[in-house]
């Protein structure tokens, strides 16, 4: 709890000024040290806000703000997060999974599911823990939502690549029905079991850049250019000639 | 729920439907000592929902997690579990 609270003051405060910094919360005057290094490349957006002027629907400094705070971290801080359902994992088994996920550049995080579902209900807001989101967006709705029951952990992938996604549901498959994959978020799209199959043997976005960049330039050259140019080139001879006529000058 | 006498399990089922609530709290409790096996189904898959429970006198229970909540699906396998404890109870 202690550890919690420390960490989510270093994150909100971890931005806003690198100094150590002074803010008096309930008549109690605390020093929130922050620490330079959150603002470098491990966490590059942290959800960062004030302690003072934030009417959050739990306390500001409690565990559950921070679990909001830390979920929306994840979410906007990765593009892939796959939902995977965790049952009865050995505390030997733990310590393997984390640290081969760790190796293919992912990371597990075992989530509370009705902290994430509030947060999940008022993903698209600012400030999703603000006590005005959550009323506002009680009725909401989330695709994701029905992944949200019973034990869940998610696997959070920064960037979206096939070939680290490849990787990290070969080391969920080598845990059988301990660990399995229910469903994930890519990018802003849900997908189910299947297109996330299909998905890991997609080649990376750079690659595919650079295919259609090659295309182009083989097909394309001029002709493609010309292609491009046609619909101007119409418009501005249509144009030209309606200048003509409407000229008694011209010739 | 007595899981005590479950040998193996097999759940077959949907995580984007109602038979996924049911479906995953169920195999929360089952512990590691039965053999689970379980398959997540996709909008395209044909097979349909099921939970199967092998008892350890190679009895088999079927259930349909769509219709059956977590408390009506411990009180299903409850009936034939309470059968075994019984019989184990009389054997001492």
């Amino acid at each position: 709890m202690v550890f919690a609270r420390c960490l989510a003051s270093s994150l909100r405060g971890g931005i806003i000024a690198n100094a150590p910094r002074a803010s008096t919360i309930n008549g109690l005057s605390r020093v929130i040290l922050t620490r330079s290094s959150y603002s470098t490349e491990a966490a590059p957006k942290a959800p960062i806000f004030s302690l003072n002027d934030r009417a959050t629907a739990k306390p500001v400094l409690s565990r559950k703000t921070f679990l909001m705070d830390y979920y929306k971290y994840l979410n906007d801080n990765n593009e892939i997060v796959l939902y995977v359902h965790h049952n009865n994992i050995p505390k030997a088994d733990n310590k393997k999974l984390r640290s081969e996920l760790k190796k293919a550049g992912a990371q597990f995080n075992v989530i509370a599911n009705n902290i994430y579902t509030v947060y999940l209900r008022s993903a698209h807001e600012e400030d999703p823990a603000l006590a005005e989101s959550t009323k506002k967006n009680k009725d909401v709705k989330h695709p994701l939502h029905p992944l949200l029951s019973g034990p869940t952990a998610l696997i959070t992938i920064p960037k979206s690549d096939p070939s680290i996604v490849a990787q990290v549901l070969k080391t969920v498959r080598g845990f059988q029905d301990k660990l399995f994959v229910v469903g994930a978020r890519v990018e802003t799209t849900v997908n189910d079991l299947d297109e996330i199959n299909k998905f890991k043997d997609l080649p990376t976005k750079d690659q595919l850049n650079s295919q259609l960049a090659g295309l182009l330039t083989i097909l394309g050259g001029a002709g493609l250019v010309r292609t491009l140019e046609s619909a101007s080139n119409m418009l501005y001879l249509t144009l030209e000639e309606r200048r003509k006529d409407m000229d008694p000058n011209e010739e | 729920m007595i899981t005590k006498y479950f040998t193996n399990v097999v759940v077959k089922f949907d995580p984007f439907t109602a038979g996924g609530r049911s479906a995953r709290l169920f195999l929360a409790r089952v512990p590691s000592s039965a053999k689970i096996s379980c398959k997540v189904l996709t909008k395209t898959s044909t097979d349909k929902p099921s939970i199967e429970v092998t008892f350890r006198d190679k009895n088999v229970m079927k259930a349909d997690p769509v219709n059956m909540n977590i408390t009506e699906l411990r009180e299903y396998f409850d009936t034939h579990s309470r059968k075994l404890a019984i019989q184990d109870a009389i054997k001492e």
